[in-house]
């Protein structure tokens, strides 16, 4: 089989080594290295159940994966995943990553928020860039063995599709100024989050989604996309939100907020001595309710903390193999939307990454290939191409000072303020609104020649996502995990189902559906 | 403040250096400042000329990734871990790395470094046993972001020729 990966981030290269491994072809393209990814940056840990002196198992896992996602995903799909930890783990382990481990060589482990047991392996408090490296220069040993071919510096443009099947991609080359197409037997998608679309998180600027938003625009179903992580205390530094680790609020700091002169330790006064420790979504929401400015003290300093967005429970809708619903088209790590339901566990993240990537290339390499249709998509990739070459030749402004620059800072101000902590139902519509009315300049499709070609087509799909993600957060009129609404304080059994968003006849539609055939409860 | 940025358009084009005005923002990183120009609606020069925004690669803004590497008044660093004080800096200049061909403004083509490494054959195959006296050293030597900073600064590489 020949299979295309489009992201080479730890999902991505999970994808690419697993492939390699079933002796299949791979072409792994991305804009970047792997070193540039947003992988690099994670800094907890990793979980699954290993030999500790605490007794873990893989049914608490999986329970307390699937009681923190609000009971939304499919009991198989998680336990599938806590099944296979332990595996992933030796897995990574075979290839170099440096794990901290204790004197008898077993892993050692650590707490994370909402966990019943330890067990979240580390490396330092750099496990993403450890795996990262480990695993770039596994890839490497394949692309010497000619099994992987990486072709860096090309941006997606869209996918091939033709009747609901997926044969290939096509990328812009921003030195060539050519659109490049890769065809495959299967294409996964291991792209990221939506990070760019609101501006400031903790994450990585090259995550923008335009990837999910322009495959959302070719009929793919998109799913659970009101479900945004914040991360509770992050601080400003430079021009960045920098992430303070929720381990050292298991190692004794404090959240409070002042009072006049007094500190109001707010988390233990609400939920006892373990306060400080509970899960993200609510230590978040609990932070932005206070009154005052939150700080995060030791017995030596005090540092004021904000939460910030950090991980997007919702993206591209996927099946337990991975695969969209889209024939031939798959979705891995962060840019799909399956595990967490609505809210992620600290830890889970990276190895959802790891089991998602290496799921998809078995399921590639158990599925049919596709056959060879290059002559179908001629006509589409030439008038593509026509495009890009008008945003190629524009060389100044022609009348009406139209800017990428200050459309782009529209939508992450709508999208932020709608999409807060804390929503509400009307300030959700007007976010819509004001969402169509930039919309509408999109469709117009002016051109910005002071910015890139992709900073230019990159606009219009990322605003017809942040509608749909709107849209989802108005339908779901409860609150849930990380989905918090004032006028809908309180979680519905109605609602015990994950979103889906559609793009059909021009419209966007979002309905609700359940995962599991059963109630959605704990395993057994 | 002025900033003076090295500017290119094209791998093949002539440099040519392009000089903005800052107005004081209290102590940020070269990352913040270069944002904070691109974020303008539109970018004029110090003459009032409308330009392209700065080309400059950006990842992760807190030195983890290694994209931004570039030289700043003269010394080779990373962008987003570089603090100025706005206030009190009269020019900061910006350049792209010496060591490696521009392929658009602060932008360098810095494939070599993985070019370099496949052509050495770097890879380590299966690890059986973790060595613990080699951890410390290995887990450092696993840090590295392939910024390229080390071989700018290095007088034994010559900048990709053999």
């Amino acid at each position: 089989m020949k299979v295309l990966i489009i992201g080479n981030g730890i999902a991505g290269m999970s994808a690419a080594i697993e492939a390699a491994e079933l002796d299949d072809e791979v072409i792994l393209v991305s804009p970047v290295q792997s070193e540039r990814t947003q992988s690099v940056m994670a800094a907890e840990g990793i979980n699954a159940v290993v030999d500790t002196a605490e007794e873990d198992s893989v049914v608490w896992h999986a329970n307390d994966t699937l009681e923190s996602g609000c009971f939304l995903e499919k009991e198989e799909d998680v336990r599938n995943l806590c099944e296979k930890a332990p595996e992933h783990l030796k897995w990574l382990d075979e290839m170099g990553v440096l794990f901290d481990r204790n004197e008898d060589d077993t892993w050692k482990v650590k707490a994370s928020g909402g966990q019943s047991r330890k067990r979240t392996v580390y490396s330092g408090n750099s496990i993403g860039k450890q795996i990262v490296t480990a695993m770039t220069q596994k890839c490497l040993e394949y692309e010497i063995k000619g099994k992987i071919e990486k072709k860096i510096g090309l941006y997606f443009y869209s996918a091939l599709i033709r009747d609901e099947k997926c044969y290939g991609a096509l990328f812009y080359n921003p030195e060539s100024k050519m659109l490049i197409p890769v065809y495959a037997d299967a294409v996964i998608c291991a792209t990221g989050g939506m990070n760019k679309l609101y501006g400031k998180t903790t994450g990585s600027e090259l995550n923008d989604g335009y990837v999910t938003g322009k495959l959302f625009l070719q009929g793919v179903q998109l799913r659970n996309l009101e479900f945004i992580q914040y991360y509770p205390t992050t601080v400003q530094r430079g021009n960045k939100r920098v992430i303070i680790s929720e381990s050292v609020r298991s190692e004794g700091w404090r959240l409070y907020y002042k009072n006049r002169s007094h500190s109001v330790y707010f988390m233990e006064e609400k939920y006892g001595t373990e306060g400080n420790l509970m899960s993200r979504d609510l230590v978040a929401r609990e932070i932005a309710m206070c009154p005052g400015q939150v700080y995060l003290e030791n017995a030596k300093e005090s540092i004021p903390v904000t939460p910030a967005i950090h991980f997007f429970m919702g993206g591209i809708k996927v099946d337990g193999m991975h695969q969209t619903n889209i024939a031939g088209l798959y979705a891995v790590g962060e840019a799909a939307s399956k595990y967490h339901g609505a809210n992620c566990l600290g830890g889970n993240s990276l190895m959802t990454a790891v089991h998602s990537g290496r799921t998809a290339a078995h399921a590639v390499h158990e599925g049919q290939g596709q056959p060879m249709c290059e002559e179908l998509f001629v006509p589409y990739i030439e008038h593509e191409q026509e495009k890009i070459d008008r945003m190629e030749q524009m060389s100044e402004y022609r009348g009406g000072k139209y800017s990428a620059t200050a459309t782009l800072r529209k939508l992450m101000k709508i999208m932020s303020y709608g999409m807060d902590l804390i929503r509400d139902g009307e300030v959700l519509q007007d976010s819509i609104y004001a969402l169509d009315s930039s919309l509408n300049e999109l469709r117009t499709f002016p051109i910005d020649p002071m910015v890139s070609v992709y900073e230019n087509y990159r606009l219009y799909p990322m605003a017809v996502l942040g509608k749909a993600t709107l849209m989802s957060a108005v339908e779901r009129r409860e609150s849930r995990g990380a989905h918090f609404r004032k006028d809908f304080p309180g979680e519905k059994s109605e609602f015990m189902k994950c979103s889906v968003a559609e793009f059909k006849d021009e419209k966007i539609r979002i309905y609700f559906e359940q995962e599991s055939g059963e109630k959605g409860g704990a395993v057994r | 403040m002025k900033v003076r940025i090295k500017r290119q358009d094209g791998r093949r084009s002539a440099p040519y250096w392009q000089v903005f005005h800052f107005r004081g923002e209290g102590r940020i990183t070269v990352a913040a400042i270069l944002e904070k120009l691109n974020e303008r609606d539109q970018l004029e020069d110090i003459k009032g000329k409308q330009c392209r925004k700065i080309r400059w690669e950006c990842g992760c803004m807190q030195k983890m990734c290694g994209s931004c590497a570039m030289v700043i008044n003269g010394h080779p660093a990373l962008a987003c871990g570089v603090f100025i004080n706005t206030d009190d800096t009269e020019i900061l200049r910006l350049e792209p790395l010496t060591k490696f061909s521009v392929v658009e403004d602060l932008i360098v083509d810095r494939s070599v470094i993985w070019e370099r490494q496949k052509e050495a054959l770097m890879y380590l195959g299966i690890r059986k046993h973790p060595d613990p006296k080699e951890h410390d050293h290995q887990y450092s030597a696993a840090k590295c972001l392939k910024c390229g900073l080390c071989l700018e600064v290095c007088p034994n590489y010559l900048g990709g020729k053999r």
